[in-house]
């Protein structure tokens, strides 16, 4: 009886590897490994579904048009649930597993900052975003060769342009920020960026993810006379609704999480109106708008973040060309990202030349603005 | 603090409150009777909430969703109480991951149906978005009050039942000795499962009215658990006046908390907590007698 259920243990686990075998890539597949926020909190989902897409469809077309030398390029993706232990599994299951060529991703910098060592140690390049953390790109800045560059956002440039305008407007500043280790670090960086310009926050208030009703933080604003308040939380509906509730109107400025429909929907198109946040992509533009209306035709209602998707969308072409020029090999495509000089980015805010040995950062720092609900779109702030 | 501040802080305090009172009630009724902690109290007022949604978007009345509401999640209650709860309850401390475990299948099977994103709630007065009224310079939603007197007359109707019903000395007598209830002729099993129902029904209730002036989403449940956790604590976990009176003290002192700091999160509540069982360990009211 024994033998014989080893017997068939012993079958099923045979048909389970031979099924697995199967429904792996074919060896042929240059495979482009992805790490990204998929589930978990919906501030960190909103981010990985949003620049999914963009990933997606850029291999697609790049398929399409004959893939890497005849051979397609196989996507795998795994979601870290924003967990930084298991992005590290994945990560090293990406490398030394599926022996993906590049790797792309993802939604919370503490992730990547955890695995990047990995991409360092194993020469496998990275292009991460949408994580926003500045310190990623510059861990590894003064190596022979940084392997991590970002297609994405850095938080530096939008806090940058944040500051710049708000200390033009207003001496009355407050910074609500949420506890999350995102809410902490962009408070460490606003701090320092106002303190760097001789200027202090006229109120700080902190509040942690999913509380109930923020309006006692709000109500500690309205009583230091903040007129301009940067909101680096999660929970942004919330304190739009405490505004409503005590009557307060200050100039609302965030980071580019506000410019997504999601949020558009979440706070209504009234009560968004005039919220400002750090933006990437001006879909008034006629480069932009081609790809936007690109993505409309193909994924029609889950296209609702045009700036995340757009910057994941370039910053896989940007891969995939440096993948055409090098081939399948790792350290052959960190070469050649840093010397494409002829890249045409859907957007105007990616140069030509984006990389160099020196800047792993997509985005022309320049191209960052402040970008402002208007009807129901987010355009470029007039003032 | 001028008073305005101070009456603005209390309302929305009392608000909270009356939602962690409805929570932590849910605790104390399936724990008096069945002896165990429902630890998914806190992910079926998220169901809550988004059976709520679900029928408004089907354009029903709020008095029909609000009955559909409690339907709903009387069922949910029995079926908890029958697959995780009534399997396990004579394996010691079972009942904690198998609640956990029930909770975490709610959780899932929400983003499953409506995605894992926060989601709009429209006013109950009318609007895609609440609107606050102001008196005398205080800002306050209609919900708000709203939460407040429904929390205070679900209260009314809870210790009714408690207190003045066949039913509520069915629930005293399951919850002194469960043998003698049985031998007395009370169907114990009905009465535990009941109990759950209940437990439900409230957790369901303060989805129906926090829905509106809070943010929605799957994950909301966990930390709504624990508030009404520490607010049944607070009053002391077996008198449900006490337990009310805790969750609105519990309201208050966090508002109350973050007008001094908010950099603290939610520290400085729990610590006023850990002082009150300190000189309390019992909470702030003792067990009520029978």
């Amino acid at each position: 009886m024994v033998n014989r259920r080893m017997i068939s243990v012993a079958v099923l686990c045979l048909c389970t590897l031979f099924l697995g075998t199967g429904l792996q890539a074919k060896a042929d597949d240059v495979k482009i490994g992805v790490i990204m926020g998929l589930s978990g909190p919906p501030a960190i989902v909103d981010f990985g579904q949003a620049a999914l897409l963009g990933i997606k469809l850029a291999v697609k077309e790049y398929n399409a048009a004959g893939g890497c030398k005849g051979k397609p390029v196989e996507l795998i993706v795994y979601d870290d649930e924003a967990n930084p232990k298991r992005a590290v599994e994945l990560a090293t299951r990406l490398i030394t597993h599926d022996k993906v060529v590049a790797m792309m991703g993802t939604v919370s910098s503490g992730n990547v900052l955890a695995f990047m060592h990995l991409n360092q140690k194993h020469r496998v390049p990275l292009m991460a975003g949408p994580a926003i953390a500045s310190s990623i790109t510059e861990r590894y800045r003064n190596e022979p060769k940084n392997f991590t560059f970002r297609g994405s956002m850095r938080e530096e440039y939008q806090i940058t342009a944040i500051i710049d305008y708000s200390i033009k407007k207003s001496d009355k500043i407050g910074l609500l920020h949420s506890t999350s280790g995102y809410g902490m670090f962009a408070k460490k960086e606003l701090v320092q960026g106002m303190k760097d310009r001789g200027r202090k926050f006229t109120a700080i208030e902190s509040c942690t993810v999913g509380a109930g009703d923020i309006t006692p933080q709000v109500l500690n604003m309205k009583r230091a006379g903040v007129e301009i308040l940067m909101a680096f939380a999660e929970d942004l509906d919330l304190m739009v609704k405490a505004c409503n509730k005590l009557d307060y109107h200050p100039k609302i400025i965030g980071n580019w999480g506000l410019g997504g429909y999601k949020m558009f929907n979440l706070i209504g198109q009234g009560p968004i109106q005039g919220i400002m946040m750090g933006m990437t992509v001006d879909i008034s533009e006629p480069k932009a708008a081609a790809a936007d209306k690109k993505f409309r035709a193909e994924y029609g209602d889950k296209y609702d973040w045009p700036a995340v998707t757009l910057l994941s969308y370039d910053g896989a072409r940007i891969l995939l060309k440096a993948l055409d020029i090098a081939g399948p090999n790792p350290e052959g495509i960190r070469d050649a990202l840093e010397q494409i000089d002829d890249f045409e980015a859907a957007t105007t805010a990616i140069p030509r030349k984006p990389f160099s040995k020196e800047d792993h950062e997509i985005l022309d720092p320049k191209a960052v603005f402040l970008g402002v609900w208007d009807g129901n779109v987010v355009v470029r702030t007039k003032d | 603090m001028d008073v305005t501040s101070i009456v603005q802080i209390a309302v929305s305090g009392l608000a909270m409150g009356g939602i962690y009172a409805l929570v932590a009630e849910g605790f104390y009724i399936a724990h008096r009777i069945t002896n165990t902690v429902n630890f998914g109290q806190g992910d079926f007022l998220m169901l809550g909430c988004f059976i709520t949604l679900m029928f408004i978007h089907l354009d029903l009345p709020f008095y029909l969703v609000f009955l559909l509401v409690i339907l709903g999640l009387a069922g949910v209650g029995i079926i908890f109480e029958r697959v995780a709860i009534r399997p396990v309850a004579r394996a010691g401390l079972s009942f904690l991951l198998t609640g956990m475990g029930f909770a975490m299948i709610v959780q899932n099977s929400v983003v499953s149906i409506w995605g894992n994103h926060a989601q709009p709630f429209p006013s109950f007065f009318g609007g895609a978005r609440v609107k606050a009224i102001h008196i005398g310079g205080v800002g306050i939603f209609p919900e708000e009050i709203f939460i407040i007197l429904s929390s205070l007359a679900v209260m009314a109707c809870f210790f009714f039942l408690l207190k003045r019903t066949l039913m509520g000395k069915a629930f005293s007598a399951v919850a002194y000795s469960p043998d003698t209830a049985s031998i007395l002729g009370v169907n114990v099993t009905r009465i535990k499962v009941t109990a759950y129902m209940i437990a439900s029904v409230l957790a369901g209730i303060s989805g129906f009215l926090f829905g509106p002036v809070t943010t929605v989403e799957p994950f909301m449940g966990l930390k709504l658990t624990l508030k009404g956790f520490a607010a049944a604590i607070l009053g002391g976990f077996l008198n449900p006046v006490g337990i009310f009176v805790g969750a609105l003290l519990l309201g208050l002192v966090e508002n109350f908390a973050s007008i001094v700091t908010s950099q603290f999160g939610d520290m400085m509540s729990f610590l006023v907590i850990i002082l009150v069982l300190v000189f309390r360990p019992s909470g702030l009211f003792k067990e009520q007698e029978e």
